[in-house]
């Protein structure tokens, strides 16, 4: 893991700042995220930060790698967000030197302001927190198999060992604020926000599986069904957005039948084997399978099975698992940038599909495992392998989530 | 991504003995995406291992060395002694603390931080990558 840590206080990125910059916030979602400097949730602190103290955040752009230079180079064409960064005029890197050296290159007429300061590699510990094992040559501190602490390697480096206002907990900002009520409680939320957001942020549990914060939703999985006061139905909360005075119920019977059914039909769709998955235990489709108390399949799986496609050196594709909530597509377009991944046929034949229907090893898959990560189920899992015995023979380890 | 070279063979062949029973990790990430590591250098290492005659047991292909997670699912057989780990400096290091009573052995000298840009030169060579900042090892 590669190891950066802040190099400036707040106070010295607002000298750097104008009132009148339009600032993109810019972050890997690898190495900073792991060692607490980066990824979307750190990046919501600055901008909240930074909208607070009346700066202009036009754009947080969450990337996969930093690292790669092809995927830096397609934001800047991206149809949908070049807009934003020909208006830019500062970025703000979440990123280790190599993405900031990139960035300066890839976008030479912006002011790119390094706030990390890349000092080593080293370890992510659940145990031992983030530690420094090998620092730069030119860094004044010795190589150390068990570890530099972050807290003693900002100490001797001068640096700042926790992430901007790191007390201070992720502040929903209001832009447009409007009441609404939710299960008879009167609650406040974004006019524009979609209704699931809203419902979680004020602490309302809805299932859902094809939303996350990052990607949003897409209306596919149908879990997160609620029903609207003056609208005809059950309505998936992922794709309406919130308007002033909504009365909303997020929990009656009726609404925990239809999720029940619709998550049946969900298993019913592919061959759901968990005892013999990566993901066993590890899987949110599992987890809302338990939270909704389904006990049987009542619709019958009737297909065959698919064939897996293990030809990527980095994970694997089982279509038998994979519910289409099409997470894996929207994390190869918005974090990698590849826009590799399409849903192919149709109805009960849909597919996910790499390339021009080719497999992952010939498609353009950059490897960066954004889709694995993204995936609620086991479909798509890390490659790992144990080997043994005379013929050294593979087979499957765990995979985690991050 | 961190930068590795491969360590020669020879080098590996010193820090071993015929009588150590070796266990294999591979990271699957920046030593993949540099060329110096993953399950093809995994095979192809334990395969000439066994034909010189060294006991390699087993061989783990796992994503991230660099994180504790990833150790904590590798069951590792009660003989092994030795542990060779292809992967960066920090994937060496968390192997020794997960298993001190074992010999570990590196694979990779580690470089620094570098991007991987694949550009095809007039000679149509690939142009790989570029060196940022060296670590200390």
């Amino acid at each position: 893991m590669i190891i950066s840590l802040r190099s400036m206080s707040y106070q010295d990125l607002k000298k750097q700042l104008s009132k009148d910059d339009k600032i993109v916030l810019w972050s890997c979602d690898t190495c900073v995220k792991h060692v607490g400097f980066g990824g979307y949730d750190k990046m919501t602190i600055l901008e909240n930060m930074l909208k607070n103290d009346g700066y202009n955040v036009i754009k947080k752009e969450l990337i996969a790698v930093s690292c790669v230079p092809d995927m830096i180079e397609e934001r800047k064409k991206n149809i949908a967000k070049k807009d934003a960064f020909e208006e830019a005029t500062v970025i703000i890197p979440l990123t280790c030197e190599a993405g900031w050296d990139e960035l300066k290159e890839i976008f030479p007429d912006k002011k790119i302001i390094k706030v990390l300061n890349t000092v080593g590699v080293g370890i992510c510990s659940g145990k031992r927190g983030t530690i420094l094992t090998n620092p730069f040559e030119d860094l004044d501190l010795e190589p150390n198999p068990k570890g530099i602490s972050m807290k003693q390697t900002a100490k001797k480096l001068n640096l700042y060992d926790t992430f901007f206002n790191e007390d201070e907990q992720i502040t929903t900002e209001k832009k447009e604020p409007v009441e609404i009520t939710i299960d008879g409680e009167k609650v406040t939320a974004n006019k524009g926000d979609t209704l699931l957001k809203a419902c979680l942020d004020n602490g309302f549990k809805v299932p859902h599986l094809c939303y996350t914060k990052v990607l949003g939703g897409d209306a596919v999985c149908r879990l997160c069904l609620v029903k609207v006061e003056g609208m005809r139905g059950l309505v998936a909360s992922c794709s309406i957005n919130v308007e002033e005075g909504m009365k909303i119920t997020t929990d009656d019977d009726e609404l925990t039948e239809y999720r029940r059914i619709n998550l049946e039909l969900l298993l019913a769709s592919q061959n759901h084997d968990c005892l013999f998955c990566t993901h066993n235990y590890k899987c949110e489709l599992q987890e809302l399978v338990n939270d909704l108390g389904v006990e049987d399949k009542n619709f019958r799986h009737e297909k065959g099975l698919k064939p897996m496609d293990d030809s990527s050196m980095a994970f694997v594709y089982d279509p038998n698992k994979c519910i289409l909530c099409t997470r894996c597509i929207r994390a190869c377009d918005e974090l990698a940038g590849k826009h590799n991944l399409a849903l192919l046929h149709r109805g009960y034949d849909s597919t996910i599909s790499p390339g021009l229907d080719t497999n992952m090893e010939k498609s353009d898959c950059a490897t960066c495992l954004a889709c694995v990560f993204a995936c609620p189920t086991g479909a798509l899992s890390e490659r790992m392998r144990k080997f043994d015995g005379k013929e050294w023979k593979p087979s499957k380890l765990h995979g985690y989530y991050q | 991504m961190i930068g590795t070279r491969d360590r020669k063979y020879a080098k590996i062949v010193d820090e071993l003995d015929k009588n150590n029973n070796i266990s294999i990790i591979s990271c699957n990430t920046c030593v993949r995406l540099s060329d110096t590591g993953g399950e093809k250098r995994m095979n192809e290492l334990a395969k000439q291992l066994r034909e010189d005659g060294f006991n390699v047991v087993d061989g783990y292909l796992i994503t991230y060395p660099c994180k504790d997670e990833y150790f904590e699912n590798i069951e590792l057989k009660k003989n092994i002694d030795t542990i060779i780990m292809i992967s960066c400096a920090s994937g060496v290091a968390n192997a020794s603390y997960y298993y001190p009573n074992c010999k570990i052995v590196s694979a990779n000298d580690s470089r620094g931080v570098v991007v991987i840009e694949e550009k095809i030169t007039e000679n149509g060579e690939v142009n790989k990558r570029k060196k940022l900042r060296r670590v200390k090892v």
